[in-house]
């Protein structure tokens, strides 16, 4: 139940985001449904991993296979931790190619180009 | 142009439902037995992972002949309590490689593509926030510390940990509006990078595969275990921290 929420909400974030990248032309706005994609995609592969009841995955007492595991998937974290990080790193250097093209055209919009014939 | 404009949008509309249909048929498919929804953690990679026992030299067995992972004890094949960071740091550790790659590549590229600009004439900032500015400074210092020696404890790590330590840097850039340990940065940057490779070359060299442990993992859950852990989320600590203040000095300005 708790999985197909998560679902749900990643489901609507993704498409918020990728609305915005299909209908927008300022770039800063593209680049923030790029983020808001990302985040449902975060969303979206932590809840791929999630137990109903179980708890982070962090050794406090014993742990055996006979008795049963109750943790979360530990995986997805690890995978969403590393996205994170690409995001901002992506991120910083898109807001850097924005600001060149900001200082050239003036503009933060798509410009045609004009070929002079 | 503007004419198309709700035609672009209710074209992006129908696309993205379609998407979304499909997206959803995808992972409630059951076909192939199993779907993402359904997988028991048993039935998962993790499982190995959260009971230590990847390799057959690192599996431990109790009278019955079952794996099980009690805290204390030694000679675990890796010595992390946090599973997250036992991943990252151990398990998968090319991947967290590249992806320091992908980040130097991009304060790299920060660097490389801002150009200089003339900066405008900025206020100076106020007595109290130049006495409270060091002040904060140390605290969040202290706690960035805290963050990357407990990586292999608690949440965090050298990735947050790294985070705050560079926060630390911005608030004092945008405190006294100056940025002069940029080339300080870039050196520490490069040397936890070669310290991070010299790790995977030397597990390389004595355990066989790139990134493998080489040094004691200690007793399970102590303050000082896992010594392979500490120094990898010691060196990513310093190279998130020196990476992150340098695009932000960057971005501020000269």
């Amino acid at each position: 139940m708790e999985t197909m929420l998560f679902i749900l909400s990643a489901f609507s974030l993704i498409l918020t985001g990728l609305f915005g990248v299909l209908t927008r032309k300022n770039l800063v706005k593209i680049l923030l449904s790029l983020n808001i994609l990302e985040t449902g995609i975060n969303l979206l592969v932590v809840s791929l991993g999630y137990f109903q009841g179980g708890s982070a995955p962090i050794l406090t007492n014993s742990i055996s296979a006979a008795q049963g595991i109750n943790f979360v998937d530990p995986l997805p974290h690890a995978l969403v931790l590393t996205s994170i990080v690409i995001g901002l790193g992506t991120t910083a250097l898109a807001l850097t190619l924005i600001l060149n093209h900001f200082r050239s055209h003036r503009a933060l919009e798509f410009v045609k180009l004009e070929v002079n014939e | 142009m503007k004419r198309n404009e709700p035609l672009i949008n209710l074209f992006g509309l129908i696309l993205i439902i379609l998407l979304a249909v499909f997206t959803y048929l995808a992972l409630t498919d059951g076909r192939q037995g199993l779907t993402m929804l359904s997988a028991d953690l048993e039935q998962r990679v993790s499982y190995s992972y959260l009971l230590k026992n990847v390799t057959a030299a690192g599996r431990t067995e109790n009278q019955h002949g079952q794996a099980e992972v009690i805290p204390g004890r030694e000679g675990y094949e890796n010595g992390a309590v946090n599973i997250v960071t036992a991943i990252v740091t151990d398990y998968r550790m090319l991947d967290t490689f590249g992806e320091i790659l992908v980040l130097f590549a991009a304060s790299a590229g920060v660097s490389l593509l801002m150009v200089e600009r003339k900066r405008g004439k900025a206020k100076e900032a106020s007595e109290i926030v130049k006495t409270a500015v060091p002040i904060i400074m140390l605290f969040a210092l202290v706690t960035g510390f805290y963050i990357i020696s407990h990586g292999h404890l608690t949440p965090g790590g050298g990735f947050p940990g790294g985070a705050v330590i560079a926060s630390a840097f911005i608030l004092q850039f945008l405190a006294f509006q100056k940025s002069s340990r940029k080339k300080a940065f870039k050196i520490l940057e490069s040397l936890a990078g070669i310290g991070l490779l010299s790790m995977g070359l030397i597990g390389l060299y004595l355990e066989g595969s790139l990134f493998a442990n080489f040094l004691p993992t200690g007793p399970l859950g102590a303050t000082i275990s896992a010594a392979g852990i500490m120094i990898i989320y010691a060196l990513i600590g310093i190279k998130v921290a020196a990476e992150l203040s340098s695009i932000s000095a960057d971005f501020i300005g000269e």
